[in-house]
């Protein structure tokens, strides 16, 4: 089949040339300020040496704070997938077209905001004062006003909101190919509604499902404004912490080794996905190469 | 009433107000082989849709084997549809594609691998059972579909011009398939196709269906012999339609043809007073050319004659707007025309049929 000899690597230069201009661009302004930071994380005025990384390990501080990063991206991602799900669902399946378009507009309209903008609304709708709070209170189910921002709940919210429509575009283009006569026969077959659904229509949506949690996950986790905004400054997520030893206190060595960590871990979890991805095969076709 | 296993009374779909099925009953009988025959959205697609509960009639009622399926979810209805697309489900086998059904029903195990190797082995399959469908070519896959609908033994298998994607040679023999098939299961199957050639090989009756109404509901036979519409005629096969005026001369119906006196069938039921406008239809391989002892006789010129094979095309002019087609297999009256020649056409007059307006 075609398929097995795309997967080969032996592309003639005509083939491949289209990479070019995109790799070019990564190379320059990604790999190669990430490759100097590695050794940069290991120098310091007093030499060479890993004690960067014995201080990130030993440290209970950083390890929470890393930690805390990784727990809010998960559920962060987790409720964006539950949530997204859905409305990829409705929107694929909506007639006429000129409804769906409309909802396509609704769901990317947030991005064309500043990501600050968004997270200031949310200290309006949260706050001591806020919309959230007042409601509650004039339907008596609260006495005195609840402390919703500064918290990590607030940053879930807030991250939820800014991620959502990622998740969502990307389950809708991949459902936009799983075909609804496919339900249909599954119905036919003797499958109630959500039988279907759950043995048909979602293991084909897989492949969406893993690449809208991924491309969520990675956004949350490298994410500042979200919870540094709505998280305060007691619930520092990792980017805040990098950025404060890159920024305020000069620690350039062990900011560059913050990073590292970062990207280690998240490379780490990178690879456990796809070796779960590869052994989920999707009628000869896997989640990770409709992913790739 | 016990020998109908489908039953369709008054059925009526509308779609924004736009008619899509229009009042149309008919039944199926056990182990029956019916075709619904007509063109690209006529509506007939729509009609197996509504037996199979994908639509709801805004009006009329629909049994299955006795019972008025018309508030039964699709899942819940005993009968099993084969897609035009085949829909297989890509990330599943062969075998889990043809064991859904089962699986959904609960059937233990033992007994789904017995039943799918059963039909697998039915189609022809049995060597495929690991493959995913996107490893399998079209007839392959729609052998599958086939599989997946018949293992869970419905009361009646509705296919969607389920051959429409395959090339004509794989066609023609998977119709000749189909009807075994059709034969060892004894399931009823309604069919639906726009293919007369399709209809006329596998079925036991067809319904001829436009503009979401059943004109025509008999075996083929009856259809291409005593059409009943104009719309039959043409649909079911050629026909020349000619029209013509009812006189009476001897004291029978006749209908003046072209300035000629011609008898003519006329349908069991129908009257016909003298000066009514009706059409009349003869098949072109029952029409003769310079057949002096024939009843029916009309002068035509020759325009142009076709050579097809197994038979031959004279295509005629009767008069200047009454074109005329006949066909025949006898070389030496096809060698002897020439354009622009002057025949005699005839017909005997049991062929001549004249059609409801």
């Amino acid at each position: 089949m075609a398929r097995t000899g795309r997967q080969s690597l032996g592309h003639s230069l005509g083939e491949i040339w289209p990479l070019f201009p995109g790799l070019f661009l990564l190379l320059v302004v990604f790999a190669l300020p990430l490759a100097g930071m590695l050794p940069e994380s290991f120098v310091d005025a007093d030499g060479v040496g890993a004690h960067r990384y014995r201080e990130i390990v030993s440290d209970s501080y950083y390890l929470t704070v890393l930690a805390r990063s990784f727990w809010l991206s998960l559920v962060a991602t987790l409720i964006c997938l539950v949530l997204g799900y859905p409305v990829a669902y409705t929107l694929v399946r909506l007639t006429p077209e000129g409804w769906k378009r409309v909802v396509y507009m609704i769901v990317i309209a947030p991005l064309f905001t500043s990501a600050v903008i968004r997270a200031m609304a949310w200290l309006v709708i949260l706050g001591r004062q806020g919309i959230v709070n007042d409601a509650l209170l004039s339907i008596g189910l609260i006495d005195v006003p609840i402390r919703l921002l500064y918290t990590n709940t607030a940053v879930i919210i807030g991250l939820v909101y800014i991620m959502i429509p990622f998740m969502v575009l990307t389950i809708a283009a991949v459902l936009e190919n799983v075909n609804s006569t496919l339900e249909e026969a599954a119905r036919d077959l003797g499958a109630a509604p959500l039988v279907a659904f759950w043995k048909v229509t979602f293991p084909l949506t897989l492949p969406g499902v893993f690449a809208g949690s991924f491309l969520v996950f990675a956004l949350c986790l490298s994410s500042y404004v979200t919870p540094a905004l709505l998280g305060g400054g007691r619930n520092k997520v990792v980017a805040m912490l990098i950025f404060e030893q890159f920024m305020r206190n000069f620690n350039w060595p062990l900011g560059a080794a913050l990073s590292c960590v970062l990207l280690f871990i998240t490379l780490l979890i990178i690879w456990g996905y796809n070796r779960a991805l590869a052994r989920n095969v999707v009628g000869g076709r896997t989640g990770r190469e409709a992913m790739l | 009433m016990n020998d109908d296993i489908v039953i369709l009374d008054q059925v009526a779909k509308s779609y924004d107000s736009v008619p899509a099925v229009r009042d149309v009953s008919f039944t199926v009988r056990r182990g029956e082989f019916v075709s619904l025959l007509g063109p690209s959205g006529c509506g007939k697609s729509t009609i197996l849709r509504l037996i199979a509960g994908f639509e709801q009639p805004d009006r009329g009622r629909i049994l299955i084997d006795g019972v008025d399926v018309v508030d039964v979810p699709p899942h819940k209805r005993p009968v099993n549809l084969v897609f035009q697309s085949y829909a297989l489900f890509p990330h599943l086998t062969v075998f889990e594609n043809v064991a859904f059904g089962l699986r959904r029903k609960g059937v233990d195990k033992a007994q789904i691998g017995e039943r799918v190797c059963r039909f697998l082995h039915l189609t022809g399959l049995d060597t495929l059972e690991k493959r995913f469908p996107s490893q399998l070519s079209g007839g392959q896959q729609q052998r599958v579909a086939l599989a997946r609908a018949l293992v869970n033994q419905p009361k009646v298998l509705l296919l969607d011009e389920p051959l429409g994607a395959l090339d004509l040679k794989l066609r023609k023999r998977m119709q000749i398939e189909l009807k075994q098939l059709q034969r060892e299961v004894g399931i009823s199957f309604i069919y639906v196709t726009h293919d007369q050639d399709e209809a006329l090989a596998l079925s036991d009756r067809i319904a001829v269906i436009n503009a979401g109404e059943l004109l025509q509901f008999a075996p083929g036979r009856d259809l291409y012999d005593a059409p009943r519409t104009q719309f039959v005629a043409n649909f079911l096969g050629e026909s020349n339609i000619m029209h013509g005026t009812v006189v009476v001369a001897n004291g029978r119906p006749k209908v003046e043809v072209a300035g000629r006196e011609v008898d003519v069938v006329i349908p069991n039921g129908a009257r016909y007073e003298p000066g009514d406008r009706v059409l009349v239809s003869v098949r072109p391989e029952q029409m003769a050319l310079d057949a002096p002892e024939a009843v029916n006789q009309l002068p035509a010129t020759v325009a142009e004659k076709v050579f097809l094979g197994n038979a031959f095309n004279v295509f005629l002019r009767i008069d200047p707007d009454l074109p005329c087609l006949v066909r025949g297999t006898d070389r030496a009256v096809f060698d002897r025309l020439t354009p622009g020649q002057q025949v005699l056409v005839s017909w005997q007059p049991e062929q001549g049929r004249i059609l409801a307006s």
